[in-house]
């Protein structure tokens, strides 16, 4: 296991949450976030807390001010919808400074100080012409707050939970859990099933089922409509159908530098099932690949 | 001798000619193998060097081959290769980060880097392969031997080794180095031993007083005598006449 030091090295990593009252631009707020040249989006997540009154005082029982302080601030966001969206990015760019006085001094993002003023100009609730303070969006100060919230929300070991790989040789994604023995294997692509959720349940399907084949096929929206209809909620990594078709358009499996990147398969009953790499074994099936090199994790 | 060579490892090792690793004790034959054998290799980037072995091997999975990794730590891997339609094992790359834990020696993990900065380069079987220091890979052996003696009598051929190899010179230099880089793990003293098992006795004595029990306590107020054909009780120390 990497110390989190040893993970986040010099790398600084924030969240934006959209709260109830912003939810309704949750898709283009996500695709500000995405567009932001200096941030790298790596996790989605939509929750909805038991109390938002509870989650309220939690999530800004991390910030430098103490929640009496802000009591008033937050009153409005007791009577907003008890769902929130969480982006969790990486700040390639913090630009961090001093900001406040005294017991309030501390250090903040001047980068994601002038976004979030941004998103708040663009969506917050317009009263006489002129921005209300009842804001849609609220961002980290540091670090330290991202880890904080991804921990209340049940993950372990905070943000490193979505930081580490499951494992470092496949780059497969933190929640396949720990690998630590895999088969490389040659399989036939017609042998490869795919998980998909249909009407908001899991359904093991063929490849050629998939909105994500569907849409390089037929060139429709198929898969669009999918990531922004189960994007925080069934799957948390940063999927859009602009970063799919870019991969669709150049994409050649286990080319230099990326010879150890196989597609993630378990195996039941000489069926195999995708746990990581379906986008990838869309293009392929679309490339017409017949047989393909899979890592089978035991 | 029957070499298996259903994969090529000359090609693997001319490919991370540029790497930094070592053969541990090389064999003779090397690059050709025996089914069911492995190759030791040291490295400082193991990730790089799985890497590495799953690039050379893909085009032997295309051809059936299958790969299997194993990995036992942060610092050691197994990548092991299987020919098509075989279950048994054809080769293992053992794939090091670090000098891995030994039990009846404590060794310094500088040790480790120091093999790596020393190694030198061999030709053999005209391929050109960076294996440690003559006196660091005598130094590996005996470590090897000592962990090992008593349960792989195969380990003697280490021992055999470095009699049969080594300069006094050579040996000297060797147990210099392993006194610096190695010492004696900690054992408990006999003492704390014998003390342990005092300890024992003494609990096992006074469980035997508090060994409680109905039945050794009717024993006790109720005995009963036979003397002569004539039964007696005696009950709380009253002596009753029986039959």
């Amino acid at each position: 296991m990497k110390m989190f030091e040893e993970l986040i090295e010099g790398d600084r990593y924030d969240y934006i949450l959209i709260w109830g009252n912003g939810l309704q631009y949750g898709n283009e707020i996500v695709q500000h976030i995405r567009a932001h040249p200096d941030f790298d989006v790596i996790h989605i997540l939509s929750h909805k807390p038991k109390s938002i009154s509870v989650f309220v005082k939690a999530v800004y029982s991390f910030d430098y001010a103490p929640f009496w302080h802000l009591e008033g601030k937050t009153q409005y966001l007791l009577s907003t919808d008890p769902e929130v969206k969480l982006i969790v990015f990486k700040n390639n760019n913090p630009d961090e400074d001093y900001l406040g006085e005294g017991e309030f001094r501390h250090l903040e993002s001047m980068t994601i100080k002038r976004f979030k003023e941004k998103l708040r100009d663009l969506y917050n609730e317009r009263k006489n012409d002129r921005r209300s303070e009842n804001h849609v969006i609220h961002a980290t100060d540091n670090q330290k707050q991202t880890d904080y919230l991804l921990r209340y929300l049940g993950y372990e070991d905070g943000l490193k939970t979505i930081l580490e790989y499951s494992n470092d040789y496949l780059k497969s994604p933190w929640h396949l859990g720990n690998i630590s023995r895999y088969t490389i294997e040659q399989v036939d692509i017609n042998d490869i099933r795919c998980r998909l959720i249909v009407r908001g349940k899991n359904r093991i399907a063929p490849i050629e089922d998939s909105p994500h084949y569907n849409t390089l096929v037929n060139d429709n929206n198929c898969y669009e409509d999918y990531v922004n209809e189960y994007q925080g909620t069934h799957f948390q990594d940063n999927h859009s159908s602009i970063k799919f078709k870019k991969l669709a358009n150049k994409f050649e499996y286990l080319s230099d530098g990326f010879e150890s990147a196989y597609i993630c398969v378990r195996k039941n009953n000489d069926i195999y099932t995708v746990c990581d790499g379906l986008h990838r074994l869309a293009i392929l099936k679309y490339q017409k690949a017949e047989r393909l090199l899979v890592a089978v994790l035991q | 001798m029957k070499y298996s060579n259903k994969i090529n490892l000359g090609d693997f090792f001319m490919g991370i000619a540029d790497e930094v690793y070592c053969v541990v004790k090389l064999d003779k034959a090397f690059p050709s193998y025996q089914a069911y054998s492995d190759v030791d290799v040291f490295c400082y980037d193991v990730k790089k060097m799985v890497g590495a072995v799953l690039q050379f091997g893909n085009s032997y999975v295309e051809k059936g081959f299958k790969i299997q990794v194993n990995e036992l730590s942060k610092h050691q891997v197994h990548v092991d290769f299987y020919v098509p339609g075989e279950k048994r094992l054809d080769f293992r790359f053992d794939l090091m980060q670090g000098m891995g834990e030994y039990e009846k020696i404590n060794v310094k993990s500088a040790l480790f880097s120091s093999i790596l900065e020393n190694r030198v380069s061999i030709e053999q079987n005209n391929l050109n392969v960076f294996v440690p220091s003559p006196i660091d890979d005598l130094l590996i052996r005996y470590i090897e031997f000592v962990e090992y003696y008593d349960i792989r009598a195969d380990k003697i051929k280490h021992a055999e080794y470095i009699n049969e190899y080594a300069s006094k010179l050579d040996k000297k230099v060797m147990l210099d180095k392993l006194h610096f880089y190695t010492k004696l793990p900690l054992v408990v003293s006999n003492l704390d031993e014998v003390n342990a098992r005092f300890n024992i006795n003494k609990t096992g004595n006074k469980n035997k007083r508090n060994d409680f029990s109905f039945k050794k306590l009717r024993r006790k107020l109720i005995q009963v005598r036979f003397k002569k054909d004539q039964k007696f009780i005696k009950v709380f120390g009253v002596c009753l006449y029986g039959k």
